[in-house]
């Protein structure tokens, strides 16, 4: 692995490539991306809350049901990572015999048990994202939906009249 | 590289209990989804049973520990796991019969009281201070769901919160307790911790407060008097079936895994922990007795009586290793009659229209099983022979006289007769009191029946031969498994 680069020349590179990359994806932004600036999208990101005000409102519940849910997933992940840096292991595939159905075996009901608890919240509903409904003010009006129809029906066709014996056409 | 799959396979065999009600666990949870609901109690209460069944089945241990020294499976661990199933086990003959007279069709609980015993069976068989750690975090989050379990009603909202604020912040009491003692010796393991003492009592200061912390957690968990004031208002805002599984699974569980990590570092030697949990015992006791005397609400009662009994159970950890078993049995019975007193006030519960202690009057005549039932259990409480409660107190006082605690029995004889006033009043009351509620009275279902029935005749029979106990518990104690094995 001697290519006349030491180790912390390979950070170096490292540390040049990633800037120029970043740099490259920034201006590639730049250049294709439409620019429509407006108030909303500067504001701080807040999780769909409104960042002005008192910061002791009542959050909704459904984040947190979400944030939970995301939870299992990231934990999921978090143990794939180390298992899957052993599982490709020469020197312990040599050694241990059945190394990789074991392995496997293992993250499997691992996997399993997290895909049960998925299930149970999709059944359950908590993956729906439910809108909150707008709520029409009740109207108490003596008069009955009957006669607004018929006086809109009437001057709708009256007014249609007019305009076709105008000449203009419906 | 020495790992061996065929270790993993050998230790899984080795918790086989956990395995079993882990997957009793997760099909408790497709049933539920499956709208299997009406055999969920049975397949939970028919799931403890098994995994209580396995746990002592006679079986050749090759080690004591299983998992590379993570969790214990040698000496007295099979017969914790048989005594906290039991404890689910009783819970659930009084749950159905609880959430249906509620109105309140929720189903989960099964599930998660599965899942909070695999978090106390974890916790109590514990021989890594981490395991100890993750198995507290799993009950406890299953107990602050039941706390909160009637999600629209404001006491239970209340007792949730109250519960999980001060839960949160008793395990990062008990966190710091750990991660300083795993900076005073460089091990998690208790055995490790163990076998490298001397590194502790290196510095004294940071030893005292790693452990000060450690048991500060524990004594909320078991609500000993300094961390006693989430106690009633959690048990009266709980549903109460389950507030009786909080006060005797989850303690039971804690009182296990406390003596387990004390025991090890042989904390009799140092003065100053014992005088410690001697006066958490001491203040327990009289503090938890006297403002019982003042409660008109059941529940309240029951909660308070709760605190007093953690200080009996203290008091036998004083005595150290002699007193654990004492500590076991002590705890064990208090499950029995404990469980059976919340259940029977959850009984009543619906049927008088709230838990206030004049709602009971002249129940003796009018319920006269109910009645009989719920005398029994508070004279077992209150420590009367031939109930199993005599028997559990005298031998808790006897390992504190033993290990030289005097003064310490002697408060709790004393207090003990300030619980007999309040226990035996509200006996009075069901009696003698004037009849003025109407013509209703708690009736038992067929589950709730057998259950007060089972508890009933295991507190008579302990009474009276509490050997049937003890003795187990003493030879799994001494590690001589192969004679029990035969006396099964």
């Amino acid at each position: 692995m001697n290519h006349g680069i030491s180790e912390f020349g390979h950070v170096l590179l490292y540390l040049a490539g990633g800037a120029i990359f970043i740099g490259l994806i920034a201006l590639l932004n730049k250049l294709l991306a439409p620019n429509h600036p407006n108030p909303e999208k500067l504001t701080t990101y807040e999780c769909g809350e409104d960042p002005v005000g008192n910061a002791n409102v009542q959050f909704n519940i459904r984040f947190y049901v979400v944030g939970l849910i995301f939870l299992i997933f990231d934990v999921e992940i978090l143990f794939l990572f180390p298992w899957a840096t052993i599982f490709a292991d020469v020197k312990i595939i040599q050694n241990v015999p059945l190394w990789g159905v074991f392995a496997l075996a293992e993250m499997s009901i691992f996997v399993v048990i997290l895909l049960l608890g998925l299930l149970y919240v999709w059944v359950k509903g908590d993956l729906e994202w439910i809108k909150p409904e707008a709520l029409e003010p009740e109207r108490i009006n003596p008069v009955p939906d009957s006669l607004y129809e018929e006086i809109n029906r009437k001057y709708t066709y009256q007014s249609t009249v007019k305009k076709t014996q105008a000449g203009v056409t419906p | 590289m020495n790992f061996n799959p065929g270790d993993i396979v050998n230790f899984s065999v080795m918790v086989a209990p956990i395995l079993f009600l882990l997957a009793v666990g997760l099909m408790l949870m497709l049933m539920d989804v499956l709208k299997a609901h009406s055999s969920m109690p049975l397949i939970a209460g028919l799931g403890l049973i098994g995994a209580g069944v396995l746990a002592v089945l006679p079986e050749k241990i090759s080690s004591m520990q299983a998992f590379y020294g993570m969790i214990e499976v040698g000496n007295i661990a099979p017969l914790n796991i048989v005594f906290l199933c039991l404890s689910g086990v009783f819970t659930i003959f009084f749950l159905p019969d609880y959430l249906k007279r509620q109105d309140k069709p929720i189903y989960e609980v099964y599930t998660l009281l599965i899942f909070a015993i695999i978090g106390m069976i974890m916790m109590a068989n514990a021989s890594d201070l981490l395991i100890t750690f993750i198995g507290l975090e799993t009950f406890s989050i299953a107990l602050y769901v039941f706390a909160a379990l009637f999600k629209k009603e404001e006491t239970s909202n209340e007792a949730g919160l109250k519960y999980f604020l001060l839960g949160a912040f008793a395990s990062a009491f008990l966190l710091l307790g750990i991660s300083l003692l795993y900076g005073l010796t460089g091990y998690t393991n208790l055995n490790d911790i163990a076998a490298n003492a001397s590194k502790l009592t290196d510095n004294p200061a940071l030893f005292f407060t790693s452990i000060g912390l450690f048991i500060i957690g524990f004594l909320f968990k078991v609500s000993a008097f300094p961390f006693h004031n989430w106690t009633p208002d959690v048990y009266s805002g709980t549903p109460t079936p389950l507030a009786g599984f909080m006060a005797t699974g989850s303690k039971m569980a804690a009182f296990i895994a406390l003596g387990t990590v004390l025991i090890k570092l042989n904390f009799t030697q140092y003065d100053k922990l014992v005088n410690v949990l001697a006066l958490a015992a001491i203040l327990s006791m009289i503090y938890g007795n006297v403002v019982a005397v003042r409660q008109k609400n059941l529940k309240r009662l029951l909660a308070y009586s709760s605190i007093a009994h953690t200080g009996y159970v203290l008091l036998g950890l004083c005595a150290g290793k002699a007193g654990f078993v004492a500590v076991i049995f002590y705890m064990f019975i208090y499950t029995i009659m404990n469980i059976g007193a919340f259940g029977l006030v959850g009984i009543a519960e619906r049927t008088l229209a709230d838990t206030d202690m004049d709602k009971w009057k002249g129940l003796g005549i009018k319920a006269p099983y109910f009645a009989a039932a719920m005398s029994l259990f508070l004279f077992s409480m209150a420590g009367i022979p031939p109930f199993a409660g005599f028997m559990s107190k005298y031998q808790v006082f006897i390992a504190a006289i033993g290990s030289g605690q005097i003064l310490l029995a002697v408060i709790g004889i004393l207090t003990s007769v300030i619980a007999a006033f309040y226990y035996i009043y509200l006996i009075v009351i069901m009696y003698f009191g004037k009849n003025e509620s109407p013509e209703v009275s708690p009736r038992f279902d067929w589950t709730t029946g057998l259950g007060v029935g089972l508890l009933a005749v295991l507190i008579l029979l302990l009474g009276i031969f509490p050997s049937l106990v003890l003795q187990p518990l003493l030879q799994y104690m001494s590690g001589s498994i192969s004679a029990v094995a035969a006396a099964f």
